[in-house]
């Protein structure tokens, strides 16, 4: 990749790789070094198509809005679509100053075009995506961010009602609606296990 | 969470808002899991391990299996 990044989001169309957003280190002199500090969000996109690696990473549209992290993002066929996330409001990374976003774009391989989408049902952070049926994108896990993030509040005005993300919703691209299936994600549990032996299969999802 | 976890989520209370659930999380809503890595295979989806800061682990080694029913 043409430098180092963490937090970004993958996505895979074909034989392509799609490489998005994320904190990077943009230095010159040793690109692939990573520190933490002062790392910088990026929304930018690069590709990289395993049927021509001589080509190497290129770029593609960065995704819209501001930068962008930790956040939901799938490929259905030629188009990637990404949902929510965070970004940084300055270097430090905790606090009033990381920042949530609830919109959700998709990118037209073909078309090299974004195109907005409607919004995720809820500020989402650290959330996965998987795509179903070359239809349907199932997104579950991080946070669900529900304080109020206004400038004219106090941050005592806020109460703390940011809760982990047990939803599981479900994007369907054709529809371009989005659906949250009535069978929640457990909590995870808080009894000690052995790495490696903790599998749980938990109740059944009714049909998408 | 190890002695050093404290320290840090110490440091941070100071200088965070109430809502800040990265330091003031209320574990009895549920342990989440930030980050974890979901793929569906056929008619399964697998959800795999994340991040949970200020617990005993600070990582999840679970791996949680959905089906979909048709």
């Amino acid at each position: 990749m043409p430098y180092a990044r963490i937090w970004p989001g993958l996505a895979v169309s074909g034989k392509t790789l799609i490489a998005a957003g994320g904190s990077v280190i943009f230095d010159k002199e040793n690109p692939l070094v990573f520190k933490s500090s002062p790392a910088v969000g990026t929304s930018n996109v690069q590709a990289l198509d395993l049927d021509n690696l001589e080509r190497g990473w290129y770029e593609l549209p960065p995704i819209p809005g501001t930068e962008r992290g930790l956040f939901g993002i799938a490929a259905v066929g030629s188009r990637v679509y990404v949902f929510s996330g965070g970004y940084g409001k300055g270097y430090v990374n905790y606090g009033d100053l990381r920042g949530y976003h609830k919109d959700a774009y998709v990118l037209d391989l073909g078309k090299l075009r974004w195109r907005r989408l409607p919004d995720f049902p809820f500020r989402a952070h650290g959330i996965d995506a998987a795509p179903y049926l070359d239809r349907y994108i199932v997104l579950t896990g991080g946070m669900k961010i529900m304080h109020q993030d206004r400038s004219d509040l106090l941050p005592e005005q806020s109460p703390n009602t940011d809760s982990g993300n047990f939803e599981v919703v479900v994007f369907d691209t054709q529809l371009e609606a989005y659906r949250t299936l009535p069978s929640r994600v457990p909590p995870l549990s808080d009894e000690r296990s052995r790495p490696g032996t903790h599998l749980r299969v938990e109740s059944e999802c009714p049909a998408l | 969470m190890n002695e050093a976890g404290r320290e840090l989520i110490s440091g941070w209370k100071a200088n965070v808002p109430p809502y800040d659930w990265m330091t003031f999380y209320d574990f009895s809503k549920g342990i989440y899991r930030q980050s974890p890595k979901l793929r569906v295979i056929g008619d399964r989806f697998y959800l795999l391990g994340g991040d949970i800061v200020g617990t005993v682990k600070n990582a999840s080694d679970e791996l949680l299996v959905g089906t979909v029913v048709k």
